[in-house]
């Protein structure tokens, strides 16, 4: 692993040697990112970024793409597990907090009506922002739970991405062969999981940090996705077939593990556009989806077929751009009682505008559990000071229970500073 | 408020100056709107956008146009600075359907719809508006009465006149504009310089037109700045290395397309 590494370095860094040719191109983008917490006024959260790119034009049909991320945190939120990364896909641990961990490395190939791209790679799926109904396919970081400024934070695994398109449609086939999972915080950081419903229905408390193994899925995800368009609007059909993105607790001689059953999914999205707005629809069904039940002592599992569906509209009003969402996830005929609720319904609203020719960008946005009755409010402002430097200011004031998604982390509400630099 | 009255008051005291809608704007307006442009160009943009305080900003993109008589197909891809490389933007505008753009933010990893009704937005940060690059300084007739007018700096044979006065509030609210004064090159029938007027009835900006080119059997600006004159902000664009080209496929200009980052053309 450390080879590989080693490797990615060295072309990133020989790569300076040849950016002047026109065929190789270098960027680099650094970032800082610190926050308060607003209860306390303890700063919560300070880290940096360093994310060097590389891209080659091999030819008129070959090109390769590498990015490094380079990785130090300071503060609680730290960096996320390392215990969810495959073997292949673990970042280098230079220290306490510091990791080199390799973002980007693809080689792509497009011929008329074909391209794939091989390597390390995300998969975005899905029409919503940030509402994973069909976009199921990426495992995602949630060392910040969702607080990030883009969502999903997704990782990146090693795999294969092929389309073939044609008039008006076409076909994608994915294939990852990395069992890399979703990160959750670390133990006992910032964002680490509380709730019970994201823990077998036990209380944190409980729970020790190395009572707890991950076993990783061995079997390849892949996934087709069919797509229509035209100019009102776009149609997909897609099936994926791979580990499960949320973890199944089991318990054994008092250990506990984590375990990444395969599932299929069968989704829809559309899109359809009109003068004034533009309309998202998804929808998801898993069947006989792998859930952890209520149970007195122990902890136990069951299985239900899980629907998920969302709808969303982009609108334009008085220079800004809105959007809203609403989304349901329901657990239809639980083999028992689940630990979490048996639906989930979501609505978010953001609000965006930019002001001075793009130098400045304010947003504001709600995500609301209706069922739950958490949410946070995240009202956040850009600056774009030059082409190279732009430093944004916000607040995730986060509400709710220590058994809600968004409420567990609600002593968490922060006020957030972020300086980037994009060379 | 005050805009509101100063722009009622510009409006009537602009009045007089203000001729009928005549056979020979309509003509005008469509000698504009009909001049040759059919076929594929491509060439970089390279955009100098100067504040009221003078600080600089820059982009450059890749352009590639592809025009037929019942579709025009531009995709914009953005190389620099590195902030937004990668950002591309693609629309298709149709005789006899509905008008669609993408936007490819490569932080979202995902090339989003937008509604038609983002005409009137800035583009990118720039003095154009996206309905401006779209359009590429054509007056449709669904949205403009058109008259024609005199000026001594725009004189026959060689310049004409156009100006335009929007049909209805709403579409004035959708592309931002009220009312536009052109001077019209009678060669090439491009507008030469444009001055628009904000919804509200307020002078907003000016397109002036520093070089015209005739790329394959279409004229084209190449040089040109927009100066917002409320804001006093300005956008220098120069295009470089335009080409016409016999073909381009038309893969190239789809919504899958544009994620891939900007195509080699020879």
């Amino acid at each position: 692993m450390k080879t590989l590494y080693v490797t990615v370095a060295s072309v990133l860094l020989m790569s300076s040697v040849f950016v002047f040719a026109s065929d190789v191109h270098t960027s680099l983008h650094a970032q800082y990112r610190t926050a308060a917490a607003l209860e306390t006024g303890d700063v919560n959260m300070a880290r940096v970024m360093v994310l060097p790119r590389l891209k080659w034009r091999l030819d008129r049909r070959w090109r390769f793409e590498a990015k490094l991320r380079f990785e130090q945190a300071f503060s609680d939120t730290r960096l996320g597990m390392m215990e969810t990364y495959s073997d292949v896909s673990k970042p280098l641990e230079l220290a306490s907090d510091t990791r080199v961990e390799l973002d980007t490395m693809v080689l792509s190939y497009r011929q008329m009506n074909y391209k794939m791209t091989l390597g390390k790679q995300v998969y975005p799926l899905g029409v919503l922002d940030g509402l994973q109904i069909t976009d199921r396919f990426d495992s995602q970081r949630y060392r910040e739970a969702i607080f990030t400024d883009d969502r999903p934070d997704r990782l990146p695994r090693w795999g294969w991405f092929q389309t073939f398109q044609w008039q008006g449609g076409g076909l994608q086939i994915l294939t990852a062969f990395d069992g890399t999972v979703s990160q959750p915080a670390q133990h006992r950081a910032t964002f680490m999981p509380r709730a019970p419903r994201l823990r077998a229905g036990m209380q944190s408390f409980r729970l020790t940090q190395p009572s707890i193994t991950y076993d990783l899925p061995d079997d390849p995800s892949i996934g087709g996705r069919w797509f229509l368009h035209s100019n009102t609007g776009d149609l997909s059909l897609l099936v994926l077939h791979g580990a499960q993105l949320e973890p199944l607790w089991r318990q054994e001689h008092q250990r506990l593990h984590l375990e990444y059953p395969s599932r299929t999914l069968y989704g829809i999205t559309a899109q359809r556009s009109d003068k004034e707005r533009v309309w998202r629809f998804e929808a998801a069904y898993i069947p006989s989806q792998k859930i952890n039940t209520r149970t007195r002592y122990s902890v136990s599992e069951g299985d239900a077929d899980r629907l998920l569906a969302g709808v969303g509209v982009d609108w334009r009003a008085a220079g800004f751009f809105f959007n809203t969402q609403l989304a349901v996830d329901y657990l239809y005929q639980p083999s028992a009682a689940p630990v979490r609720p048996v639906s989930d319904v979501l609505m978010t609203l953001k609000g965006h505008r930019t002001l001075l020719n793009d130098s400045i960008a304010a947003s504001l946005e709600v995500i609301v559990s209706l069922s739950q009755g958490d949410g946070v409010l995240r009202p956040a402002l850009k600056w774009q000071v030059s082409d190279q430097l732009a430093t944004s200011v916000g607040i995730d004031w986060i509400w709710g229970d220590d058994n809600q998604l968004l409420g567990q982390f609600s002593e968490q509400s922060r006020l957030w500073f972020k300086l980037s630099l994009d060379l | 408020m005050t805009r509101l009255i100063q722009g009622m008051l510009y409006l009537f005291l602009a009045l007089p100056a203000w001729a009928e809608p005549s056979d020979g704007a309509i003509t005008l307006a469509k000698q504009v709107n009909e001049r040759y442009s059919e076929g594929v160009r491509v060439g970089v943009m390279k955009f100098k956008l100067t504040n009221r305080a003078g600080r600089v900003r820059v982009r450059e993109a890749l352009m590639m146009k592809h025009e037929k008589r019942d579709a025009i197909r531009i995709a914009i891809y953005f190389t620099a600075p590195a902030g937004i490389a990668d950002t591309a933007f693609l629309s298709h505008d149709y005789l006899n359907k509905q008008d669609t753009s993408w936007l490819y933010l490569p932080a979202t990893e995902r090339v989003r719809r937008l509604p038609a009704s983002d005409r009137g937005d800035n583009f990118m940060g720039t003095d154009l508006s996206y309905g401006d690059v779209k359009d590429h300084f054509r007056f449709s007739e669904n949205d403009w009465d058109f008259s024609t007018a005199d000026d001594p700096e725009c004189q026959k044979p060689r310049c004409n006149v156009l100006t335009g006065e929007v049909k209805n509030s709403s579409v004035a609210q959708e592309i931002g504009y009220s009312r536009f004064i052109a001077f019209i090159d009678l060669k090439s029938y491009f507008p030469v310089y444009i001055r628009y007027y904000d919804p509200e009835g307020s002078e907003l900006k000016t397109v002036d037109v520093h070089r015209l080119e005739q790329v394959g059997d279409a004229w084209m600006a190449t040089e040109l700045t927009i100066l917002n004159v409320q804001t006093q902000h300005q956008t220098e664009l120069v295009f470089e290395n335009t080409r016409y080209l016999e073909s381009l496929p038309l893969r190239l200009f789809t919504a899958n397309a544009i994620s891939d980052g900007p195509p080699v053309i020879d």
